[in-house]
């Protein structure tokens, strides 16, 4: 018994002398940070002597105030909603495609699995600033020189501002999924796959059927971390614009990084706290209702508890026998 | 019925063709830029006004060696002092901020994954979901609640406590990575190990830890080449500590200040890419073997 309490303690012992540490950090800058962007949205702060007053639901008021006449918050809440839905109905069938035919070894695929990785070789930092020059500089004098012809400024004319922003959303955003899902296609068996070449099941079935089911845990996370992104992503904004974006790029997360950045007092900051609790109350859910639902209609979960009924088919067999 | 299957072959086949098409096109638009940006950093001003988008006519290497002399930026040190600082310690920080916090935040990743994963305890269940309730839940607009407490603290622009202090949020894709490495390493190592005498600490780090070296490699790789082009966080919270990517940054807006022209500009990116592009072309079959996530149940 003695021993059993020793061993016990000593396990208890250095299970925590490893979590100590990052525990003390986070509750310091995790919990400690968000309880006190709590407080402050109750609050106001004086602009010269900095003190922190209780004025308790004002701040609320005036974000709702805001949300009903402030122009620019109401196209940064747009502007987000658009690129994540434009980004993720783009962006995601054609990963899972562009996954696929890396991982069936088709024509080539060594060289675009490469080829897709340069924006995280060279990094979405120097592929925006590539980016952005070449819209700017290149592109245009490409034109010129070889057609004769002017063609817009898509990162300065505001009719395409947007628009550039959500395509170079778009076309940056495939280099991390290459790594992940051709690896985690890998992981359905062998065997599944070649019983189904046996009978004959094409490329398509053995996508919709076989693959996206046993790889949706994979896709459910990539879709919940991208939905819990929606509005505090900055994007490019402000790699391309720095803190002077044009209004028609705006979205939630650059609106409060300016906000914050470029006020010299704290003034702002109850106002900026209370739209970041609003913004997390409408998120948090949708987010939480998302991973359920995938969660539980997951093809994955259905193929689960078919193999576990199967494997205790097979035991009840063979204890009848 | 055998015409109708050679119909779905080709069908299959043409919209197989279709997908590599998208692919050429979409991997010919990620290089166009590169090769422009390589091509006209060897140009001279006039020849790259003159011909923007050809060959150049005389490759003119000396717009590398003048970028170092350009590449400044002023910042306020941390006793107000203005100073100006020069790429050489810039490209010091850049290594210093993307080596050591990436290695303090995934060391002690690493350590809480493998408790969480192979050990029994009270709260095992409650940290695990706790992380991905970190992970998922948004939290948006805390900036300015992080940057009071940072610099109520002192940790605000102090990068010695900026990497001490790196491991407060160690949740994340990486943990979850970890996480699925060690539930995937057998117990019987360390209980073999146990029988012969060792402790938790020696099973922790002579068996358990060497396993995951080549998964860590590829985080460490990973989270390496994020922070070399982080100009941001330098530019939040280690003002006073510019790196490359700040400095670049800064410099292609204040170019033409600083008598640099576009291939100058060009140049530069391709000098901050060089590091990050031969890390990962020396790690690039552990990443690409390495990178899997699962789903965000325990």
């Amino acid at each position: 018994m003695k021993k059993v309490i020793k061993q016990t303690t000593k396990k208890y012992l250095f299970v925590w002398s490893v979590l100590i540490y990052p525990t003390i950090l986070f509750l310091i800058f995790y919990v400690g940070v968000n309880l006190n962007s709590f407080a402050l949205a109750f609050q106001k702060i004086d602009a010269v002597t900095s003190v922190r007053t209780w004025i308790w639901f004002d701040n609320f008021k005036l974000f709702f105030k805001m949300l009903a006449e402030d122009l620019q918050l109401q196209r940064s809440v747009i502007n987000s909603l658009k690129t994540y839905i434009l980004c993720f109905v783009i962006s995601f069938p054609l990963m899972i495609l562009f996954s696929f035919y890396v991982y069936k070894n088709f024509f080539l695929s060594k060289v675009f699995r490469l080829v897709l990785m340069v924006p995280a070789v060279v990094s979405s930092f120097i592929m925006g600033l590539l980016f952005q020059k070449f819209v700017q500089v290149g592109m245009p004098a490409f034109f010129l020189q070889y057609f004769d012809k002017e063609i817009p400024n898509f990162m300065r004319d505001s009719r395409y501002t947007f628009g550039t922003t959500i395509f170079y959303a778009i076309w940056i955003s495939f280099s991390s999924s290459i790594l992940l899902i051709p690896n985690a296609m890998k992981e359905v068996p062998e065997e599944v796959i070649e019983s189904a070449e046996l009978d004959g099941v094409g490329f398509f079935k053995e996508l919709w059927f076989m693959t996206i089911p046993l790889i949706s845990p994979t896709l459910t996370t990539l879709i919940v971390v991208g939905i819990s992104g929606i509005f505090s992503n900055v994007g490019p904004v402000h790699m391309f614009y720095m803190y002077s974006a044009y209004p028609e790029v705006y979205n939630v997360g650059y609106y409060i990084l300016v906000k914050t950045m470029t006020e010299s007092t704290y003034t702002l900051y109850p106002q900026l706290a209370t739209m970041g609790i609003m913004f997390t109350l409408v998120l948090a859910p949708v987010t939480i209702a998302v991973k359920v639902i995938l969660e539980k209609y997951s093809p994955f979960e259905e193929r689960k508890k078919k193999n576990n009924s199967k494997a205790v088919m097979r035991v009840r067999r063979n204890e009848a026998k | 019925m055998k015409r109708n299957n050679i119909f779905k072959l080709r069908f299959e086949n043409m919209f197989f063709v279709l997908i590599m098409i998208i692919l050429i096109i979409y991997s010919l638009s990620l290089l166009l830029p590169i090769v422009w940006t390589v091509i006209s950093s060897f140009k001279g001003i006039i020849d790259y006004e003159v011909n923007p988008f050809g060959w150049p006519k005389k490759f003119i290497f000396s717009n590398y060696l003048e970028i170092p002399a350009m590449m400044e930026v002023n910042v306020k040190a941390t006793n107000g002092n203005v100073v100006r600082y020069g790429m050489l310690p810039m490209v010091l920080n850049s290594f210093i901020l993307a080596g050591l916090p990436p290695l303090v935040v995934l060391f002690f990743t690493t350590l809480v994954a493998y408790v969480v994963s192979k050990y029994n305890f009270a709260g095992k269940n409650f940290i695990f979901n706790l992380g991905i309730i970190v992970m998922i839940i948004p939290i948006v607009g805390n900036l300015p609640s992080a940057m009071m407490v940072a610099k109520t603290l002192g940790t605000y622009n102090n990068i010695f406590l900026q990497i001490i202090l790196a491991p407060s949020n160690i949740f994340g894709m990486n943990f979850l990575i970890m996480y699925g490495t060690f539930k995937s390493i057998p117990w019987e190592y360390a209980e073999s190990a146990q029988i012969d005498g060792a402790g938790d600490w020696t099973v922790m780090i002579r068996i358990m830890l060497p396993m995951v070296i080549p998964t860590f490699a590829v985080l460490f790789t990973l989270s390496f080449l994020g922070s070399w082009n982080d100009y941001l966080t330098p530019m939040i919270w280690l003002p006073s500590y510019p790196n490359l990517a700040y400095g670049l940054y800064y410099f292609q807006y204040n170019a033409s200040q600083l008598g640099a022209t576009m291939p100058h500009i060009l140049a530069g990116f391709i000098l901050v890419m060089i590091p990050t592009s031969i890390l990962f072309l020396l790690m690039q079959r552990l990443i690409m073997s390495k990178f899997t996530v699962g789903g965000l149940k325990g």
